[in-house]
């Protein structure tokens, strides 16, 4: 009778402390979620990036680049001059002129156009999600879809086990929406990072043998931008799923959403190439190193 | 290292795949005599910056792509050798 009622005293303690620290991710981590994910043109008026890519030529990582366009010019001036002694080929003076003055101009408003760029990506994210809520009712949101798992999970006359499908259904949820929340700070950077080195890749096109970092820079920052259409999609898809049935098919279909939402990042990186933003397997070694 | 057919190509290692190492010494060299003189001339910090990548910016860019594809430093042996003797020799067996 002692040892049933031990056994019953750890449960419950177990239940409730993992419930109390699933409430507490619930009601603090989620909001942040669709700062992250869902990204608008505000982020290129965060302070960093404003003192580092401020409009005064003179000043911040323009004057570098600046710098670097009378380092081009020298190149090209010296270029020009070797290929008469050599006979090698050189793009002509108009050409360099031309494409020098077109990319300068793109380079000093490189932050606009980024602006720009994400505010489109922006506008496509909200038509999938205004698409989304006018279909299912409901705004399309990590902080709505986690509403909508609790009520299926959290039944009111039982409560939460641990120790149960719903249970695990809970604790796989937080904890791939917890790694999810950090592969979207990681990418939240990663984009501030594209938008600063942004006048150098503008720089690059002045010169043809240096115009291939443009394009990996343009590849690697549409991808990372991207991302958010195919997460708006699986998320208006989550919606589409009826959780208050509680089926078991619903709560394995939950699983599956939360899993896309993991791997969304992976797929754009494979459709259009760029950088990884993928924590999970930095936390897999991080767990490796542990054990050992 | 052996050859089956005849060598018409140079075969150096490169520094993290894209510069040779005489010419990355040669630039590294450059670049401390040009810090050198900026620290000397000027006290203004990004007058420094500015002045250093418009001035080293150029000789890197030829370290990397080179003078139609070749070494800039050995365009610029043959060049000296070139104009120090004009007369061209044949070989002949």
């Amino acid at each position: 009778m002692e040892n049933f009622n031990l056994v019953e005293s750890i449960r419950q303690s177990l239940n409730e402390l993992f419930s109390g620290l699933f409430s507490s991710i619930d009601n603090n981590v989620y909001a942040l979620l669709d700062n992250f994910v869902f990204i608008n043109s505000k982020i290129t008026k965060e302070p960093a990036i404003q003192k580092l890519l401020v409009d005064n030529p003179f000043d911040g990582i323009l004057l570098i680049c600046n710098s670097l366009v009378f380092g081009f010019m020298i190149y090209y001036a010296a270029n020009f001059l070797f290929s008469h002694l050599i006979y090698s080929k050189s793009q002509r003076p108009t050409q360099f002129i031309f494409k020098s003055i077109i990319f300068i101009a793109f380079m000093n408003s490189s932050l606009w156009i980024c602006a720009e760029i994400i505010n489109i990506v922006s506008i496509v994210t909200e038509l999938i999600k205004t698409l989304g809520k006018s279909s299912f009712g409901c705004d399309i949101s990590f902080s709505n879809l986690i509403t909508n798992i609790n009520s299926s999970v959290y039944l009111a006359d039982v409560g939460f086990s641990l120790f149960s499908f719903d249970g695990i259904i809970k604790s796989f949820t937080t904890f791939g929406l917890i790694n999810l929340l950090f592969t979207y700070a990681l990418r939240y950077i990663m984009l501030q990072v594209f938008v600063l080195i942004s006048p150098f890749a503008f720089l690059c096109l002045i010169d043809t043998s240096s115009s291939w970092f443009f394009s990996s820079w343009l590849r690697s920052f549409v991808a990372l931008l991207l991302v958010q259409v195919l997460v708006s999609i699986v998320l208006t898809l989550g919606f589409s799923l009826n959780l208050n049935s509680g089926t078991n098919l619903s709560k394995l279909l939950l699983i599956g959403i939360i899993y896309a939402l993991l791997k969304s990042n992976h797929f754009v990186q494979e459709i259009i190439g760029g950088i990884s933003t993928d924590v999970s397997n930095g936390i897999a070694n991080l767990k490796q190193g542990g054990t050992l | 290292m052996k050859f089956i057919f005849p060598k018409n190509y140079n075969f150096r290692y490169k520094l993290l795949g894209f510069i040779d190492y005489t010419t990355a010494i040669l630039d590294a060299l450059i670049g401390c005599v040009l810090i050198f003189f900026l620290n000397i001339f000027i006290s203004s910090i990004m007058t420094k910056i500015y002045i250093f990548i418009i001035l080293f910016l150029p000789i890197f860019l030829f370290s990397i792509f080179g003078i139609g594809r070749e070494n800039p430093i050995s365009v610029f042996y043959y060049m000296f050798k070139f104009f120090k003797n004009k007369g061209i020799f044949l070989y002949n067996k």
